[in-house]
């Protein structure tokens, strides 16, 4: 159990459906259970079969999801509903509140655009959120007796989490999707200094070290700007919740600081149901959100109204946000092909799109586009891939590294060639082992299941190890014993902060506790035979003053013997039953001298068996 | 566009695949396009075609070093017989199985397996049956289970494997968890082929006795589930696949006889400590104890049921096992119960066990009221609730367990779903739910279940007891202001649930239940402004099922001076106004049930007179028909059909002018959303049907579309229509614009 086994069932070298089997002390925890949106057949989901084939509940100790995007979290109801999986599954609280509305999002589409029967139903999607428990952040959920997980802020999108699990002294870090920049709307991720034994990040821009946002903003705002101008419509498809809010805030903020007219629209019921859940999850939000928000909410929009579908056709310029984010279908797909003829209109396309969708072709370069037999679409207006997506770069990764100091480095969520590149960056810095398995290969990470305990002073010197400083941690002091393996003892104290080995009179005084005494009796019986106690007395004392001659010696006025520690005591009493004298030698000594105790009362017993005799 | 034009895009994309594979970034689509391709093979009009251009471009691939174009070339050969031939040569000398791509060697092993048929000499000489099997070594588990059915369709084509690939075959397997399921992943393959072969090959290899000395012996845990799973599989199907065990178990130590020899396997699991795997291991021959191996053995689901009696207080000499067999498990369960994680660990696998086999029925042995009391007391002492018992000592340490309420949970309630219980056993099972519902702060996932169980139990059982559901309605009152919403929700579905089951059994609910859910009206209501959207759903089926229930709702109708004009206001309320579709979904779906289910409400539909009631219903649907949902138009759609379908075309139509709805119909034959144009489709031609005037206006919109090809104008074929979105996605790839497409690949969601 000393192994760490990791095997990725997706997001293996490649961006996809997020799904990692992590086997850690014994218990086995599948990190996010993501969909692949290409795919419209069982695909699309991992493959769980590799789990085993008994029960999935009895091989999954628990399912944990980072954050609400649908490669992370869309195979979700699938797993519990359909494939049997029953136990516990961990997300935080914004995730719990979005993921059903994303989940219920795809799943129209796709049994509307497919009419698939074998899927989850809405119904599957509520009792699947029913089985989830959420955590807060900065939460240590004991899962187990033995398993413990505890979520760290990751930016990204609102919710999203990165999890450090443990069980005994082994640990893993699961990042799922982060960022190390605070946006407009959310702050940066963190994590303390928790030393895993294993850091999983994520590592969609391996090699890149992103421009400024604010280059990309000021592009963005620029485009929109001119269009406006020029009297024409801006399109932009949004996902129902994440980017399209900080988008919205940047907007809004640009329309404010221009005094522009032209209306801007969002979807009717999203923008209340995304100002919904960013009211009720502020918490979450970046700092300046926060602080503001109690003298405005930056989620109340002035200028962003909601949108009609007869809005469409109303001359002059607009801006409107409408979903799906991939043209593929529903209100957005239906703005397109009322707009797309116009030079003058302009579609700004700012999230992913799976081939074959709309989106995807729009993206490509298309220019006629077959939608059905009866239409399709002349495309004029001009389009725009502007990627405001919040993922760590190389640099925000190596910064993550250097917060969390783990032992070995997993990579997922990226491409092989940047995977491999930035393996090699992060040995070279760091010289820490770092892979990057493909999908369905198991990786074993080799743990060292060492316990960090601090030592005394004292101690370490007793022990006669030279004791240097600690650079990296001040006021604390590195002992090198040159090597050697040397037995210390002391008192293991344990606290929440650590371990300390300490000296006993040290640790009685730390703890506020008296010295408590441990003593051994043995009772031997004097036979009939032997002289009188007195006698019997004397002649044991010369014999025992000859053969501990070493030791403090001495004889009390009640008869009895000390050798350092160990006394010998005589009792006498009648035994009513058979009418005799019970006569016992009573042998104690304290723990501390428990050799000389047992000799002593190993040479007493033989000096009576020879007296009686 | 033509088959031609299609063939000439493909052409066009195959050209990107060989000159410019870097360009494609997204493999899906790749996937996809064979699925196209392969579909399209089997037409016979396209065949010749299809394999000449694909021909053309696998032996321009050959010359590539891309891992994308040798994957996609290799199988796109797997996917038609007649093309493997030359890959077959390509494969033998190119050494593309131990590529170092994953991918690469992956496709390989699918072309290996689609040509065997054609070409299995040409494979017999290559040497890449020795290949595979070092493939199921593989680094990659998806290149090994491909290996490994290569393999297995080699085996029971008849070809053989010597004894120097036997031993390579069986190499590290005791070591290695990941080649030990990969090797038996293979097996099992072979046996679900042909049992014929798999037979053969178990004898071959001497396998059992291998296997027995690993279950005898490994300490790997991996390695041991991955026996068990064999070792089922064989028991589970040896009726069907004629095992003779008894040849089989020469090689082996122990036994020659088939349920000795298991039994003894599994006595040395129990011993070894590997709890979870004995436990699987007898439940699972527990269920051929009907015709099976293990037929008439009973006592398999006793004994797995023994660490719940035994935890729960039970002494042996009330269990149902054979008394030497009781005494030898219970001594080897009574180790497992020396430690705090092997105890919790013996139970929670007992428990996982009971419910695999409560699901496959094969708890029906146990008598219920035996369980019951037994699940009972445990689930008190897990939720610390039990006082002084019999409880043996070490069961103190499942005090708290949440992992084992939970199991003793589910465990309770597919008993209640798979078998029917003596009467008292419901009374038990209500109480101890009633009992452990009044405990302080449960996790809400426990209440939720609870609450299932309960709903299960009252549906069950009608009892007239009033001190239970004096504490039902407490329960369920206070639940109705739970701050966690699955509470709420699991609360307004326990009168749903109840309330439509006992319908559907034409049953009612015991009297004192009924004044429970009299009670319920007013909350329920007020359920439909709860601030989830899903509880909200859950309100307004409740509500649909109550007022399908004349005993329920009129004293509160009489109580409140409502009407039922009022109710119906509130549906159309949520219809109208609610901003979650999943509540206006159910909102519709309340006014479809009560067509049937409350007294007069169709008629109040049809009837001019009512138009209080009308009037609102009519307003909502109308609205609807233009909600965001398509789901609630669809559902708004059945509607209407389920008003008109038993009426002549005559008369539906009449009905559907008179509500104003015949516009909102022919509006929805070109809706943007298929199902709904599926389902206005579906109306028009009831419309239309066999009357003699049939109504003009509809049959026009029907000839309309019919001409211009089907319901909203959708291509002929969405299967090629795919294929072409593809393509030129492919082709567009392949034009440039690489640095955009790697950014917005990378820019997932």
């Amino acid at each position: 159990m000393s192994d760490i086994k990791v095997v990725p069932l997706g997001a293996g070298q490649d961006v996809g459906r997020s799904c990692i089997l992590l086997y850690i002390g014994g218990k086995r925890i599948m990190l996010d259970c993501g969909m692949h949106m290409g795919f419209n057949d069982q695909r699309r989901f991992p493959d769980f079969s590799y789990i085993g084939a008994g029960p999935v509940t009895e091989y999954i100790d628990c399912v944990i999801i980072s954050h609400f995007h649908l490669d992370h979290c869309g195979a979700l109801p699938y797993f519990t509903e359909m494939y049997g999986y029953d136990g516990p599954i961990y997300m935080t609280h914004p995730t719990k509140a979005i993921c059903p509305i994303l989940l219920e999002d795809y799943r129209k589409i796709t049994v509307e655009k497919k009419g698939e029967t074998d899927f989850f139903t809405s119904a599957m999607i509520k009792t699947c959120m029913k089985k989830v428990v959420a955590v807060n952040l900065h939460q240590t959920v004991q899962v187990d007796d033995e398993l413990e997980i505890k979520p760290y802020y990751a930016g990204h999108v609102l919710g999203a989490a990165m999890f450090r699990i443990k069980v005994g002294s082994q640990s893993a870090v699961y990042t799922g999707d982060y960022n190390m920049t605070p946006d407009r709307h959310l702050g940066a991720a963190w994590i303390d200094k928790c030393k895993p034994d294993l850091l999983i990040t994520e590592s969609t821009y391996a090699t890149t070290i992103r421009d400024s946002k604010r280059c990309r903003e000021r592009d963005f705002l620029l485009k929109v700007h001119e269009v406006i101008e020029a009297g024409g419509k801006i399109l932009i498809p949004v996902f129902a919740l994440g980017r399209a809010q900080e988008l919205c805030i940047l907007l809004e903020t640009f329309w404010e600081r221009m005094n522009l007219k032209a209306p801007i629209y969002f979807s009717t019921g999203l923008t209340e149901k995304a100002n919904h859940y960013y009211k009720l999850f502020i918490s979450w939000t970046n700092q300046k959100i926060k602080s503001t928000f109690v003298q405005r909410n930056m989620f109340e929009f002035k200028h962003i109204k909601p949108f009609e579908r007869s809005f469409a056709d109303n001359p002059g310029p607009m801006v409107v946000f409408a979903t799906p984010g991939m043209l593929h279908a529903g209100l957005s797909l239906n703005i397109f092909k009322k707009w797309a003829h116009d030079k003058r209109n302009m579609l700004i396309m700012p999230g992913y799109c799976v081939a074959g969708t709309v989106g995807h072709k729009v993206l490509t370069g298309q220019k006629k586009i077959e939608i059905d037999k009866k239409t399709v679409i002349d495309v004029q207006l001009s389009v725009e891939y502007m990627s405001f997506s919040a993922h760590a770069d190389a640099k925000g990764i190596m910064q993550l590294i250097r917060m969390c100091e783990p032992r070995n480095v997993l990579l997922v969520h990226g491409e092989e060639k940047k995977m491999e590149f930035l393996k090699n960056q992060i040995e070279k810095e760091f010289h820490i082992s770092c892979t990057f398995p493909a999908n369905g290969e198991m990786v074993t990470i080799e743990t060292d299941p060492r316990i960090e305990i601090d030592v005394d002073a004292k101690l370490l010197a007793y022990a006669g190890g030279k004791i240097k400083s600690d650079s990296s941690v001040p006021k604390r002091l590195r002992a090198d014993l040159d090597g050697d393996d040397r037995v210390l003892e002391g008192i293991l104290v344990m606290r929440e902060s650590g371990m300390t080995l300490m000296e006993p009179q040290q640790a009685l005084k730390e703890l506020g506790l008296m010295e408590q005494q441990l003593r051994f009796t043995t009772r031997l019986g004097v036979p009939q035979s032997a002289p009188p106690l007195k006698v019997l007395s004397q002649r044991l004392s010369g014999m025992l003053k000859g053969a501990f001659e070493d030791c403090d010696f001495r004889v009390m006025p009640d008869g009895s013997i000390g050798i350092a520690s160990v006394m010998i005591q005589h009792t006498q009493g009648a035994d009513p039953l058979k009418g005799e004298e019970d006569r016992e030698l009573h042998v104690s000594w304290s723990y501390q001298d428990d050799d000389l105790g047992s000799e002593i009362a190993s040479c007493t017993e033989d000096f009576l068996r020879t007296t009686s005799l | 566009m033509s088959f031609p034009d299609v063939l000439e895009l493909l052409s066009t994309a195959f050209d990107v695949l060989v000159d410019r594979p870097d360009n494609v970034v997204d493999d899906t689509c790749l996937s996809r396009l064979l699925d196209w391709i392969r579909e399209s093979f089997r037409d016979s009009a396209r065949k010749d075609a299809l394999a000449r251009a694909a021909r053309a471009f696998i032996d321009r691939s050959a010359s590539s070093t891309h891992p994308v174009t040798l994957a996609f070339a290799l199988r796109l050969s797997a996917s038609e017989p007649s093309l493997c031939s030359a890959t077959i040569e390509w494969l033998t000398t190119s050494g593309l199985c131990r590529h170092a791509d994953a991918r690469v060697r992956c496709s390989s092993y699918e072309t290996l397996t689609i040509s065997i048929v054609n070409h299995y000499s040409k494979i017999s000489r290559s040497g890449l049956v020795d290949t595979a099997i070092l493939g199921l070594s593989d680094s990659s588990l998806f290149v090994a289970k491909s290996a490994g059915e290569f393999l297995a369709a080699w085996i029971c084509s008849g070809q053989t494997i010597g004894e120097s690939q036997f031993e390579v075959l069986l190499s590290n397997v005791a070591f290695d968890s990941r080649k030990a399921k990969n090797v038996f992943g293979m097996m099992t393959k072979v046996f679900d082929l042909s049992f014929s072969y798999g037979t053969r090959l178990l004898g071959e290899l001497q396998l059992l006795g291998f296997v027995e000395t690993q279950l005898r012996a490994c300490e790997n845990d991996s390695i041991i589930q991955v026996l068990v799973d064999f070792i089922v599989h064989l028991v589970k199907h040896s009726k069907d696949w004629d095992i003779d065990w008894t040849e089989l178990l020469v090689e082996c130590s122990s036994s020659t006889h088939a349920k000795e020899w298991l039994t003894g396997i599994c006595v040395s699991l129990l011993e070894r400590g590997f709890v979870q795997h004995f436990f699987r291991c007898i439940a699972n021959f527990s269920t051929t104890v009907e015709d099976g191996l293990f037929q008439n053995e009973t006592w398999l689901s006793s004994l797995v049921f023994l660490p719940v009696h035994v935890a729960s207080g039970g002494t042996q000499e009330h269990y149902d096992l054979p008394t030497t067999d009781r005494t030898m498990f219970t001594s080897l369960l009574a180790r497992q119960f020396e430690t705090r994680s092997t105890s919790i660990r013996t139970v929670l696998s007992s428990l996982h066990s009971l419910v695999f086999l409560a699901e496959n029925r094969r708890i029906d042995d146990l008598p219920s009221d035996a369980w019951c009391r037994r699940l009972i007391s445990l689930l008190k002492l897990t939720c610390d609730v039990a006082g002084e018992s019999d409880h043996p000592s070490w069961a103190l340490s499942l005090v708290g367990n949440e992992k084992v309420t939970m199991t003793s949970l589910k465990l309770m309630q597919r008993l209640c779903r798979t078998r029917e219980l003596e009467s008292e056993s419901y009374e038990l099972i209500i109480d101890a739910c009633i009992g452990l519902l009044q405990l302080k702060s449960p996790s809400s996932r426990r209440v939720c279940l609870l609450l299932e169980i309960l709903g299960d139990g009252i549906v069950a059982h009608s009892s007239d007891e009033t001190e239970a559901t004096a504490s039902i309605s407490l329960i369920l009152d206070s639940f109705l202001v739970n701050p966690s919403w699955e509470v709420r929700d699991s609360t307004y579905e326990l009168v749903s649930t109840v309330l439509s089951r006992t319908k559907r059994t034409n049953g009612t609910p015991p009297p004192p239940l009924l004044d429970v859910f009299r009670r319920f009206v007013g909350p329920t209501r007020n359920g439909l402004q709860d601030g989830q959207s899903f509880v909200r759903s859950s309100a307004l089926q409740a509500l649909g099922e109550i007022f399908q229930r004349k005993e329920i709702y009129v004293s509160y109708m009489e109580e409140n001076s409502l009407e039922i004009k009022d109710i119906v206001s509130d549906v159309c309320n949520v219809l109208v106004n609610d901003t979650e579709a999943f509540p206006r979904r159910s909102a519709v779906q309340v006014l479809l049930v009560w067509l049937d289910g409350l007294a007069g409400f169709r008629d109040s539909l049809t009837r001019s007179d009512s138009l209080d009631v009308r009037s609102p219903i009519l307003d909502a649907l109308h609205r609807a028909k233009d909600d965001f949902d398509w789901e609630v138009k669809r559902h708004v759609l059945d509607f209407w059909f389920k008003l008109t379908r038993t009426e002549s075309s005559t008369k539906a139509t009449s009905i559907l002018e008179r509500a104003n709805a015949m516009d909102d119909v022919i509006k929805a034959l070109n809706d943007p959303n298929r199902i709904v144009r599926e389902k206005a489709s579906e109306i028009a031609r009831s419309l239309a049907g066999d009357d003699t005037s049939p109504p003009t206006r509809i049959v026009d919109e029907i000839v309309d579309k019919e001409a211009d090809g089907g319901c909203g104008g959708e291509l002929t074929s969405s299967f090629d229509a795919d294929a072409i979105s593809l393509l030129q996605d492919l082709i567009a790839c392949g034009g440039g614009r690489s640095r955009d497409d790697e950014s917005m690949l990378l820019d997932c969601y």
